[in-house]
């Protein structure tokens, strides 16, 4: 059926798996990936959206702390995000102001404290450059296993309180009849959040990272009819996405993170364009 | 058939009753909303809160339903302080339609409808067959309300009405022994209106107590032996047949007031020689 010359191509192509970095990069891609897609369904539908692109601007200031002081950018990153995500919600309590201004205060604070800190000690501007645009190839076995680690047990937790979940994202009000602990539910979202960018931030780089969160979930919006089989397109938007990311990037020597989020893209073009033919379709017939 | 309401406690330190608000004052920024609400209600009442609109009534539903902090005075749900009672599993509330509604939210009917029950069903201690026997519920319910056909459409594809239905069968689904609705015949056709509030009675009949918000009480049957009036503060709580005899009636209703009370003392009598 197939030329030998046409398997011999197809080889080459899938070629690249073959590497033990590119399947620790594409095995993390997908984990860390699909936990993003997941909870980005939740934050788009809460109009939270914006919170895990405010909390790139924190991670920035937290990797520059942690070089500063000579410790591990991971971990100073990650103290920074989780402290600032439950600052977001704090200050929309105490303060009464609305989501996105929040995010606006702390993502800017948090930006100044890297630029202060990066101009002030100089020396570390080019290792921060590199947690700006990041680099999925490089990623070694240690962090390979602390991110899968990490974005399995981020999915599992959203599994096992699913309806809850859901339930407080479809209406916070009557989820709270239904005794949810709304507000700690919140705080867990913005937790995971945090934890996500900076586990995403080596990745696809901080500027990308909450593309990764945003993208998959308003793909899977354009063609879901149901909050299950919208979680389970958001997954799969972040899986492909990984894949053919790494595939065109490997094969058109591409930045491995932009291409992830333009295939991202592209799948939403995409899903938005079925959704019209969809409609357009449908009210055709009446 | 409806099966006879199977969770209803007698083992609860309430005396019979369900809800008791003492002297309730609800304030948002140094504004008073509602004033001096002061009312209780035994178990298997019907009450209708009624008011002219931004009259504070869905305010004060918020209140006793924990959405909204107390600001003063007291609750107590089935004898317990709002503070200490951790029995939500027992309170059904059927939301005004929400106001931020987002008509794109991916979920279908039977998943809303469903949502309660799943939540409280993780209280659950035994998972034999209940996927089975949750999902012939959910079945019966939309079959009740007329709404089978709308089962896995969207949400945002439904009409007000539509919508409405499907938060009442999500309260129905799971038993409760006290039931709150806010305006849940707002945007529903006259027609099917009838059964909607059929629907209730008959929930009220198993045992459930009711608390239900309306403009008017044109559609009230005998079954609804307590009205609250308020504007604000509390004009009115007794029965809704002082009501009828009551100057306040008059204020509220106008020159129709006789027509109204006609109607309901014949349905009245009616039913309770």
């Amino acid at each position: 059926m197939f030329d030998s010359e046409f398997l011999r191509w197809v080889f080459a192509l899938f070629d690249f798996l073959r590497y033990d970095f590119i399947l620790r990069a594409l095995l993390t891609g997908i984990f860390v990936g699909s936990a993003c897609a997941v909870l980005g369904v939740f934050l788009v539908l809460r109009r939270y959206a914006l919170i895990g692109h405010g909390l790139t601007h924190v991670a920035f200031g937290g990797v520059a702390v942690g070089l500063l002081f000579g410790g591990s950018p991971f971990w100073s990153a990650l103290v920074v995000t989780i402290l600032s995500s439950i600052g977001i919600l704090k200050l929309q309590q105490r303060v009464k102001i609305h989501a996105d201004v929040a995010i606006g205060i702390v993502s800017a604070v948090g930006m100044a404290m890297g630029i202060i800190i990066a101009s002030t000690a100089q020396g570390f501007n080019i290792d921060l450059m590199s947690y700006l645009f990041g680099s999925i190839l490089t990623i070694g076995p240690n962090e390979f296993w602390v991110s899968l680690f990490i974005s399995i047990v981020i999915i599992v937790f959203i599994l096992l309180f699913y309806h809850k979940l859901f339930a407080m994202t479809f209406d916070a009000e009557t989820a709270m009849v239904m005794g949810i602990n709304v507000e700690r539910y919140n705080y867990f979202f913005a937790v995971v959040t945090a934890i996500l960018i900076v586990v995403g931030m080596r990745l696809v780089g901080l500027l990308l990272v909450s593309a990764l969160i945003i993208l998959p979930a308003v793909t899977s919006l354009q063609v879901s009819r149901s909050f299950k089989g919208s979680l389970v397109t958001a997954a799969g938007t972040a899986i492909i996405s990984v894949f053919f990311g790494i595939f065109t990037s490997y094969h058109l020597d591409l930045p491995t993170g932009g291409t992830i989020v333009m295939i991202n893209f592209f799948l939403f073009l995409l899903a938005f364009g079925v959704k019209k033919i969809v409609l357009e379709n449908s009210l055709g017939k009446q | 058939m409806m099966e006879k309401n199977s969770n209803i406690k007698s083992n609860d330190n309430s005396n019979g009753l369900v809800l008791e608000v003492t002297d309730l004052s609800y304030g948002f920024n140094h504004e008073m909303v509602i004033e001096g609400i002061d009312f209780s209600l035994e178990r298997g009442d019907y009450l209708w809160v009624i008011g002219p609109n931004g009259s504070g009534k869905t305010t004060l539903m918020k209140v006793i339903l924990k959405i909204y902090a107390l600001n003063a005075g007291s609750i107590d749900l089935f004898g317990k302080g709002i503070d200490e009672f951790d029995g939500w599993d027992r309170i059904a509330y059927v939301p005004q339609r929400m106001l931020f509604f987002d008509p794109y939210f991916p979920a279908t009917a039977k998943e809303v409808a469903s949502m309660r029950l799943k939540v409280l069903g993780g209280r659950q201690k035994n998972p034999k067959n209940i996927e089975r026997k949750d999902r012939e519920r959910v079945e019966d319910a939309f079959e009740k309300l007329g709404i089978s056909p709308l089962m896995n459409k969207r949400i945002g594809e439904l009409s007000g009405g539509q919508l409405q239905r499907v938060f009442l069968a999500r309260a129905l689904i799971a038993n409760s022994d006290l039931i709150f609705l806010d305006e849940p015949t707002s945007a529903i056709e006259p027609r099917v209106r009838e059964d909607f509030f059929n629907t209730i009675d008959e929930l009220n009949k198993r045992g459930s107590t009711i608390v239900l918000i309306n403009h008017d009480i044109a559609g009230m049957g005998i079954n609804n032996n307590k009205i609250l009036y308020i504007n604000k503060k509390q004009i009115f709580f007794g029965a809704g047949r002082d009501f009828c005899l009551s100057d306040d009636m008059g204020d509220y209703f106008g020159s129709s007031q006789h027509i109204i009370c006609h109607q309901h003392m014949d349905e009245g009598e009616g039913v309770e020689d």
